[in-house]
């Protein structure tokens, strides 16, 4: 096989490869849109096309050779037809909307004509390919006319909207368009095969530029969200690009050194492979470590000990932040409750000149003072649990208790915003937790409802044993969260709050999966919200079932 | 002329208390301990004035200011309330409150606030 041909088809598989791998991808997002459906289609119709493309010039006879050239088509003629519904999509052009129709009724008039020897006349032979090549019929060139002017449409508008978009969105349109050019001006010298003509280079380097497109398009997905694809690679991810690395430079260095030995030592042996085998092994370690490097560089711009501590940094941010919100809401509420025991001692000092001989004023004295004091130590104790950070302590907790901490604290909150909350706690054992942190977690889910409710709300909350689990259940008549939403509330950073910070379901989630436990919630629009949080008991009150349900009421009007 | 009559409404032992001893030299207390009983004993009559709580046990004190409305009893009443909402308080005005005591109170306020009230019936 020539040089030629070996590029030929090496491009082509290359291109059915990265292209059906990118649209698999796409189309098994989690958070699907309708715009990765059709990016995936488009990127199939690629992959169709250099596969066809390539097992046509590979028949052995013309007949067959006419038959997937035909086939081939298919999937060319779907090209310009997808390219232009992925962009109207992706740029949110409605004005071109209306031209979606016609253009697939092209597409489709054209399908029908590939049958025709007026599209495709005949089979020609290839001998560069050493293969067969379909030939133009008359029709062929109107296919040719559309094919271009909605090809190029589409990167004009491509260009334009990278001209005009600023921030990300500038990024993600710059890599597409800068990639879809590319592919396209690679993959258009394809057509000269059937004209019998060439130009050096593009034929066969050009088809190259197609796989080149796939890997801009997937650097804008994972480093620039494009099409909204959030990713996470994952380090079993990039561990299987590296080992897939690491094996072909091991594949390549065999290849050579056998070749080494065979030219000057006279014989092919063992040995090569053995001595290959041991410089890898010494050569392993160093070149995982700069290719990781590497690739962490082009996809995260840090290297995974700068982005370890980037991650400990944004963590300890995440939860100081929290720890401030939490203790900023507390903190009017505590400066009033403060305060009130505060006049009361003050009034009772301004009277000890005139009353310090009277023995009832004395008691009075003692016991009010005294409880009031008591009541400053113990607002000033909860603030503290709240606000001073402190390594995570498990110890054996009662979750009712904590439950109940928290609504004190919230008291305030509660009846000025006249919230009714009903209680309703199962007798189970204690579990292994961090009672800081678990009244945090709490605290938030509570904070949560009562912006749901906005006054006048009632609140339910229930724990029960299920399973070997404890299950503490957080109702409100809020609200409620929208759908959509719903599936993003654990998103550090995810708000609907002008003034909030996004953080406080993401501890929250954290908090509990340091636990060993599971928090799921739901919500109907308008009718509330259910956080349900699950811990793992202590083990040694499994298999202890329910004794007795508590049920009171606080509230405004108890 | 005796020493006018004061009711001081309020669940906390410390605030009534307090109240009892910035007021007591001057004026003859009575104390409720929730809405009920300082309804009550507003309904029974004979006070110039009334210091209300408006978190109450039982009864909230603009629960209690609604229903003195409604049984038409007219007592000048002042409201005390930790919260420092002007929602509450322009509740309370409207009832029928001459006015709104934030807590923690000042004493020169307590006093000045009862004197200008007592002395304008």
């Amino acid at each position: 096989m020539s040089a030629h041909a070996l590029h030929y088809y090496i491009s082509l598989f290359l291109t059915t490869a990265t292209t059906v791998g990118l649209g698999v991808f796409v189309l098994f997002q989690k958070h699907k849109q309708p715009l990765h459906k059709i990016f995936a289609w488009y990127s199939f119709a690629i992959g169709y096309w250099s596969l066809l493309q390539a097992l046509m010039t590979m028949a052995r006879n013309s007949a067959t050779s006419l038959l997937l050239g035909r086939m081939m088509f298919v999937g060319v003629m779907l090209i310009p037809a997808l390219f232009f519904h992925f962009v109207t999509c992706l740029l949110d052009k409605d004005g071109l909307r209306r031209w979606l129709v016609p253009n697939y009724l092209t597409c489709v008039a054209f399908i029908a004509l590939i049958a025709s020897p007026a599209f495709i006349s005949k089979t020609i032979f290839c001998p560069i390919l050493n293969g067969y090549f379909v030939a133009p019929g008359r029709l062929f060139f109107w296919h040719l006319l559309w094919y271009l002017s909605v090809a190029n449409y589409c990167l004009f508008l491509l260009w334009k909207s990278v001209a005009s978009a600023s921030g990300p969105r500038r990024n993600q349109f710059l890599y597409l368009a800068l990639g879809s050019t590319l592919g396209y001006l690679g993959g258009w010298p394809n057509y000269l095969y059937m004209f019998d003509r060439l130009i050096p280079v593009l034929n066969p380097f050009g088809t190259y530029a197609v796989p080149l497109y796939v890997a801009m398009t997937a650097y804008a997905i994972v480093r620039h969200q494009l099409m909204d694809i959030r990713i996470i690679l994952r380090t079993s991810l990039v561990y299987s690009f590296l080992v897939g690395c690491i094996t072909v430079t091991y594949l390549v260095a065999v290849m050579i050194m056998e070749r080494w030995f065979q030219g000057f030592i006279g014989y092919r042996s063992l040995l090569a492979t053995g001595l290959v085998g041991c410089l890898i092994a010494a050569f392993f370690n160093p070149l995982r470590q700069w290719i990781q490097a590497l690739v962490d560089r082009a996809l995260f711009s840090a290297t995974p000990p700068e982005l370890a501590a980037q991650r400990e940094q944004l963590l300890v941010e995440v939860s100081k932040s929290d720890q401030m919100k939490a203790v900023a809401t507390l903190a009017a509420g505590l400066a009033h409750e403060i305060r009130n025991p505060l006049s009361v001692i003050k009034t009772f000092t301004e009277h000890i000149d005139a009353d310090r001989e009277d023995p009832e004023f004395q008691r009075k004295f003692k016991r009010i003072v005294g409880g009031e004091v008591e009541r400053i130590n113990l607002i000033a104790q909860r603030l503290l649990d709240f606000a001073k950070p402190s390594p995570p302590q498990l110890i054996s907790v009662s979750v009712p208790q904590l439950l109940d901490d928290t609504l004190e604290l919230l008291g305030n909150e509660l009846a000025q915003r006249h919230v009714e909350v009903t209680r309703q706690y199962q007798d189970a054992p204690p579990i292994l937790g961090d009672p800081k942190q678990l009244k945090q977690v709490f605290l938030n889910l509570l904070l949560n409802s009562l912006q749901a409710v906005n006054g006048h709300g009632q609140f339910a909350i229930k724990t029960a044993v299920v399973g070997q689990h404890l299950e503490v259940r957080i109702s409100d008549n809020g609200c409620g969260i929208p759908k959509e939403h719903l599936e993003r509330i654990f998103e550090p950073f995810f708000t609907t709050r002008s003034s909030g910070t996004g953080l406080g379901l993401a501890v929250v989630k954290g908090i509990v999966e340091d636990h060993g436990g599971k928090i799921s919630i739901e919500s109907r629009l308008n009718e509330g919200t259910t956080a349900s949080v699950r811990f793992p008991m202590a083990l040694s009150g499994l298999g202890m079932n329910s004794v007795t349900n508590n049920t009171d009421q606080i509230g405004l009007n108890p | 002329m005796g020493k006018r009559r004061i009711l001081i409404a309020d669940d906390e032992e410390g605030i009534r208390e307090s109240l009892g001893l910035i007021l007591g030299d001057d004026y003859e207390l009575e104390f409720a301990m929730d809405g009920q009983e300082t309804l009550t004993k507003l309904v029974g009559g004979g006070f110039d004035l009334a210091l209300l709580d408006i978190k109450m046990p039982k009864m909230d004190g603009i629960e209690v200011m609604k229903r003195l409305r409604q049984q038409q009893v007219k007592v000048p009443v002042f409201v005390l309330s930790a919260y420092q909402s002007v929602e509450l308080a322009r509740e309370a005005v409207n009832l029928g409150a001459l006015d709104y005591l934030p807590k923690p109170f000042e004493r020169e306020h307590i006093v000045q606030a009862v004197r200008g009230a007592l002395a304008a019936t």
